[in-house]
């Protein structure tokens, strides 16, 4: 459960870090109750004096059995292991709170989809646009309310998206999208370039706007997982582990230590399935094959593996809060350790068959290069961090499962360029493997699941997991009838998305494709 | 000259020979159906299915509607007296209502034969020019990206979908079929209905997925569809959560003959 407790300044949130350093460590989730207009205050105090990372912003409609909105800010603490929690209200009456994002560029997208949800007024907000809803979407409508009805159709309106212009002698504008040229999801890019060179590139997605956070209220704990599951098809594990351990977490259950280690493998597969088509899709966009086909081959061995360990190629239905539906039987293990062991030589192959190769890495090297300071100010996570020199993972800074107990070591990279997000992806793939072994080979036998898991009483608490992607976050309250009341979202993708205009500089629109590749970015997880 | 002779290659079998030695492609859907044990009729399948998938009928018939059905197994896994198992068959239909299926209810399951008639009646000339080479544009209107991983790997050397004469393409306007994936969302429609008006004629529009045939489990909302067939009209309804590449293949090849 996450420690709870009131303070209005800085000095008192640190003093109280500092007292609580070996509970924090094990609550991992520190909430504090703070003063709307000490936000800005606290959130730098927090940046700058412990290091935090401003993850996730949302806010819930209390109405109508309170008075009116509260606001949520998550700031991951890893030097600490656990997430700061800053909630406030926003005074009855008023629809307005204080922007973050003049000061934490992180908090940009955050505020605009509370803006969209809630119709909530981020004061001071350098770009207050439509983030989430369309302009045909009305005004005043706010999905995320108590008093908007999910069932009805809502009638469009006019209205047009304002693009940022460059002007000037021979700028020309790219429209792409959202229906794309390959098999990918749909988003739109426009690109201002003069010559090949692009100038600047905006993203306008949420086209896959499905309501799943509105889909979520009021539907049972098992609907939740199923849920989690469908949110993004290839971190269908990793979002199901974030739910699910948010439930556990409220709760108070404890699964078993087999639950743990399979959930362990599960994420795993996942990753490896995950960074092959990605290796696949970078290898196909420098028109390089038969590394593409290589790794396309590898990928479907590790599909074919999960169906037969779990009956789904995507490793769904097998995750439920307590633990595991299904168990992986003794064959399957086997089955999995003979493929961790047969995949090294074939991994080993095609990666000397991509970065053996001039013509790879002339496209590969120096493309799409992100800095580290735009990564530590945009908050990104996953392999796109670690491959701008920013050693995060939700598996080490902030640990869960199997994942506490392992001395996981993960890859960096400092050139930030595709070729060193492709190396990482690599790099972790081998990490999984040896993740997989480890966590089978003295696996005992045992239950799957915890035997009680009913509910003590209500409660709220955050859930998170590392997936393929980076720091996946959930945000789960449970009302006293044991339904969802509220469930937020955060997949790594709605952090990365803002990063990939900066990697892009100076880069000519050729490259894109490739660096939107490198990046591999969920449209679905990201629009919800 | 010499006189190059075709043969039509039917059936999808890996390019690649024994890759997959530690499982058979199962063309595994995993959807539930009433075979083996004796049904209760306790009516806890219908109540536990999240998308609704599981109703009786005024007969008293229990109706699977596959259409709906997003393979997570809770309704097998829940079932008192074991009467549900999770079945590796391909349900793809040329119209929603042939999605259905019926078992009589507090009986045994019936094990009849899956529906194979997958002709359609009135386009089936036009299909038919498709058999040899299909030129395929994907519109993704809400999925979760399942669909699209698994229609990607259709092309991959496993599947390798364009020994089939699969070809994905990259304008609608080259198009002969399009395959739509997810419930389609209200700021796709739009999208959605300026692909199709781009696509040619004679073409296939295809359902893939249980988004795309019924809503799945987002759909039907104020922000997302009821399915596909809402907007465009559906020549080949594909369900699956997502459904694998071998259903994918198997479907479109049943259908073009």
């Amino acid at each position: 459960m996450a420690l709870v407790t009131n303070g209005n300044s800085i000095k008192d949130i640190l003093d109280m870090i500092d007292g609580l350093k070996e509970d924090a460590v094990a609550a991992q989730e520190v909430l504090v109750d703070i003063d709307l207009p000490s936000l800005r205050q606290i959130a730098s105090g927090v940046i700058d004096r412990l290091g935090g990372s401003l993850q996730f912003v949302f806010a819930v409609d209390e109405r109508p059995g309170s008075d009116g909105f509260s606001l949520h800010h998550v700031f991951g603490i890893s030097a600490r292991h656990c997430f700061l929690h800053v909630r406030s209200e926003v005074p009855t009456g008023s629809l307005e709170f204080p922007s973050l994002t003049p000061i934490l560029p992180s908090a940009n997208w955050h505020e605009r989809k509370i803006a969209d949800m809630h119709g909530l007024i981020p004061v001071d907000h350098p770009d207050p646009r439509r983030l989430v809803l369309h302009e045909d979407w009305p005004d005043g409508l706010s999905p995320l309310n108590y008093d908007f009805d999910a069932s009805r159709p809502v009638p469009r309106v006019a209205g047009e998206y304002m693009f940022q212009r460059i002007e000037g002698e021979g700028i020309f504008e790219i429209p792409v999208g959202p229906v794309h040229a390959g098999i990918i999801e749909p988003g739109h890019f426009r690109f201002s370039s003069i010559g090949e060179k692009i100038l600047y590139l905006e993203l306008r997605l949420f086209y896959k706007y499905r309501g799943v956070e509105r889909y979520l209220q009021g539907k049972s704990l098992l609907g939740g997982v199923l849920a989690a599951e469908r949110i993004s098809g290839d971190e269908t594990v990793a979002n199901a582990v974030a739910y699910c351990q948010a439930v556990e977490r409220i709760a108070g259950i404890d699964i078993p230590e087999r639950a743990k280690r399979l959930r362990a493998v599960l994420q795993e597969l996942e990753r490896i399935h995950c960074h092959l088509a990605d290796i696949a899709g970078a290898a196909t966009d420098v028109a390089f094959s038969a590394g593409a086909a290589k790794a396309a081959i590898l990928r479907e061995r590790v599909m074919a593996i999960n169906e037969t360990v779990s009956g789904s190629r995507f490793l769904r239905g097998v995750i439920v809060h307590g633990g595991l539906r299904r168990d992986i039987d003794n064959g399957a293990s086997r089955g999995l350790l003979d493929f961790a062991d047969a995949s090294r030589n074939a991994l080993n192959e095609l990666k000397s068959s991509i970065f053996d190769r001039s013509s790879v890495l002339d496209r590969f090297e120096r493309t799409g290069a992100l800095s580290k300071s735009n990564a530590v100010d945009l908050a990104v996570v996953g392999p796109v961090a670690r491959a701008s020199g920013i050693p995060t993972d939700a598996r080490i800074d902030y640990p869960y499962g199997f994942y506490e107990l392992y001395p996981l070591e993960i890859a960096v990279r400092n050139d930030g360029d595709v070729a060193a997000r492709v190396r990482i992806k690599f790099d972790e793939i081998e990490r999984s493997l040896q993740i997989i072994e480890d966590a089978l080979c003295d696996i005992q036998s045992g239950d799957i699941c915890a035997k009680d898991t009913s509910l003590p009483s209500s409660g709220h608490g955050l859930g998170w997991a590392e997936a393929p992607r980076g720091l996946t976050l959930c945000w789960v309250e449970i009302g006293d009838d044991g339904r969802i009341v509220n469930c937020r979202w955060r997949t790594p993708s709605f952090n990365n998305w803002p990063a990939l205009p900066y990697a892009l500089e100076g880069d000519i629109v050729p490259d894109f494709p490739l660096v939107n590749k490198s990046f591999n970015l969920s449209y679905a997880g990201n629009d919800l | 000259m010499p006189v190059l002779k075709y043969r039509r290659i039917c059936s999808p079998k890996p390019t690649i020979k024994n890759l997959d030695t530690l499982q058979e492609p199962t063309m595994a859907q995993w959807m539930p159906g009433l075979i083996g044990a004796c049904c209760a009729d306790c009516a806890h399948c219908r109540d536990i299915c999240p998308t609704g998938a599981i109703a009786k009928d005024q007969s008293g018939e229990l109706e699977f509607n596959y259409g709906s059905c997003i393979a997570c197994r809770v309704c097998i896994d829940n079932c008192p007296s074991k009467a549900l198992v999770a079945l590796p068959s391909i349900y793809a239909a040329t119209s929603r209502d042939d999605l259905s299926r019926t078992y009589v209810a507090g009986g045994r399951g019936s094990d009849t034969a899956e529906k194979e008639d997958h002709q359609p009646k009135g386009k089936s000339r036009a299909i038919k020019i498709f058999a040899k080479s299909m030129h395929v544009r994907e519109v993704d209107c809400g999925s979760c990206n399942a669909c699209e991983l698994e229609i990607a790997a259709t092309g991959n050397p496993i599947y390798d979908a364009e020994r089939l004469g699969i070809h994905i393409v990259a304008s609608p306007r080259h198009a002969d079929a399009l395959f739509v994936t997810g419930p389609v969302t209200r700021q796709m429609e739009l999208a959605l209905r300026k692909t199709d008006a781009a696509t040619p004629t004679p073409k296939l529009i295809v359902a893939v997925g249980s988004c795309a045939c019924s809503g799945g489990l987002f759909g039907n909302t104020s922000v997302a569809g009821a399915g596909v067939d809402q907007f465009v009209g559906i020549d080949l309804y594909i369900p699956g959560c997502p459904p694998s590449p071998q259903a994918i293949l198997k479907n479109i090849i049943k259908l073009r003959g």
